[in-house]
């Protein structure tokens, strides 16, 4: 993968071929042994896949353009997946790409593309809003204080600086957390994760054994969801798609969630994180704030969430994030996390839920898990 | 939450309003806004006018980038008795933090395009 940053310098183009050209370079493989292709991208246009891999010279196979807002990438290793259970391939690339700095910065541009989304947008409805609100109640049904939110950020942010692809790699205290701009309260600026970022993402899927000598990283389960329509006046703290998703996923591969040594969830807010911590089953319903004071989702902790930083260090370039999130965590199955090391990691669990807007509970959930 | 009061909306002023939304025939559910009449999904559902007043379910105040000299305003959740929950802007008065648990009303703000506020009810606890 490529780092994740701003790259004015680059064209998404030059971003998409250096991370499918490390992969390959990664898997000892060639352009010619690839059988089909993955491109997730969300801003980017009509068949950016045959455009950004026009150039390298990897035409011809079948390519997929995949578009599913925040779980675009994990959308498209789900598609991969398919395609290689019934045969249809046995090796194929997968990558995300995104350039937001090109969008100009700022809070990502709501699609309004339905009349519930555009009426709401007029209003005022924005991503960070709808995270916000969740913060809110939060803080109100279990009588926390805005001190928890700010302590994800503080160990994500801790996490991203031992991560030299992420974009934001300066340790924060939960003083800064706190006196960091306010954006949406109880969220502040660095509660937020960076939407000026750009970066590219790509792994290699196989039924084939691997000629690198390293242990091969198993995909355990892919599942992926659509949100309901949101109706009546439901509990915005039950983050049921999530919770569904992973609940499929479980029974793939025929684990419990305290099989589970290491994950990397879409904390996009800091309120996200800890809704996650409970929806994946890494915490009973309503500890979700235990596990993380009793620092188990930390490095060195019985369960490591976002050892890469996460969305709110590395960055969140809306394509590439699920698949950069299936990077990390084969990097960790494979000891190869240099300074993030979660030590034995043997089973790893990616989540991204995105779209959470226009009436339905997020529009799209995906979780995997990988295993060596 | 810690936005300065003095800077949140404007005084309450406007005309007293109630919306449109539908009821999901098969749940009782509502939604808002309402299913459009000439959606092949509208027969799933049915019209109904909302209560005048609702209860702040959930709120955030909206910080604008310094840069575009726009000041906070407050966004808020409001749960209606009809089981349907709607988004919108909430004008408070200078001196008046939002609560969830506060009862508001709902309020004309563009009258030719339809489009709507939320105001504390005057009188309410605060």
């Amino acid at each position: 993968m490529t780092s994740f940053g701003r790259r004015p310098d680059l064209s998404m183009q030059d971003l998409a071929q250096e991370a499918v050209l490390g992969a390959l370079a990664d898997a000892g493989l060639q352009t010619s042994d690839v059988q089909a292709l993955y491109n997730s991208n969300v801003y980017g246009g009509m068949v950016l896949g045959q455009v950004l891999m026009r150039d390298l010279g990897i035409t011809g196979p079948a390519l997929y353009n995949v578009e599913n807002a925040c779980a675009s990438g994990a959308t498209a290793v789900h598609l991969a997946c398919q395609a290689l259970r019934l045969g249809l391939y046995d090796t194929v690339v997968v990558w995300g790409v995104e350039q937001l700095t090109r969008l100009g910065g700022g809070t990502i541009p709501l699609q309004r593309n339905d009349y519930k989304t555009e009426l709401y947008a007029s209003q005022g409805m924005t991503l960070p809003t709808v995270y916000a609100m969740r913060g809110t109640r939060y803080l109100h049904e279990r009588s926390e204080s805005v001190d928890l939110l700010a302590s994800i950020a503080v160990k994500n942010r801790q996490h991203g600086s031992l991560n030299p692809y992420a974009q934001q790699r300066k340790p924060v205290t939960l003083e800064e957390v706190l006196q960091s701009r306010p954006v949406a309260e109880p969220l502040t600026l660095l509660q937020c994760c960076p939407s000026a970022v750009d970066g590219a993402a790509a792994v290699i899927l196989t039924t084939k054994i691997p000629s690198s000598g390293r242990r091969a990283v198993r995909i355990l389960a892919s599942a992926v969801q659509s949100g309901h329509l949101e109706i009546g006046c439901d509990d915005i703290l039950d983050a049921e798609i999530t919770a569904r998703t992973a609940r499929l996923a479980y029974e793939q591969a025929g684990i419990s969630p305290k099989d589970v040594d290491v994950v990397e969830l879409h904390d996009a807010f800091t309120i996200a994180e800890l809704l996650y911590y409970e929806a994946l089953g890494l915490a009973p319903d309503g500890d979700g704030a235990g596990l993380l004071r009793d620092g188990e989702t930390a490095l060195g902790g019985r369960v490591p969430v976002n050892p890469s930083g996460g969305l709110l260090a590395k960055g969140h370039p809306l394509g590439a994030t699920g698949v950069a999130q299936m990077v990390e965590i084969a990097w960790q199955l494979e000891g190869r996390a240099e300074g993030r090391q979660v030590e034995g990691a043997r089973i790893g669990l990616t989540q991204c839920t995105g779209g959470g807007i226009a009436g339905v509970d997020h529009a799209a959930s995906s979780v995997h898990l990988l295993g060596v | 939450m810690s936005a300065d009061p003095a800077a949140l909306g404007r005084a309450p002023s406007r005309a007293a309003i109630t919306l449109k939304a539908s009821r999901q025939r098969s749940t009782g559910l509502g939604v808002f806004p309402a299913i459009p009449r000439h959606s092949p999904s509208a027969p799933g559902f049915e019209d109904i006018t909302l209560s005048p007043e609702a209860e702040l379910y959930s709120f955030t105040v909206i910080h604008p980038n310094p840069r575009s000299g726009e000041a906070p305003f407050v966004l808020v959740y409001a749960d209606f008795v009809e089981n349907v929950r709607v988004f919108g802007v909430l004008d408070l008065p200078g001196d008046i933090a939002p609560r969830i648990g506060m009862r508001l009303r709902t309020v004309a703000d563009d009258a030719e395009a339809g489009t709507y506020r939320f105001e504390l009810v005057e009188g309410a606890s605060t």
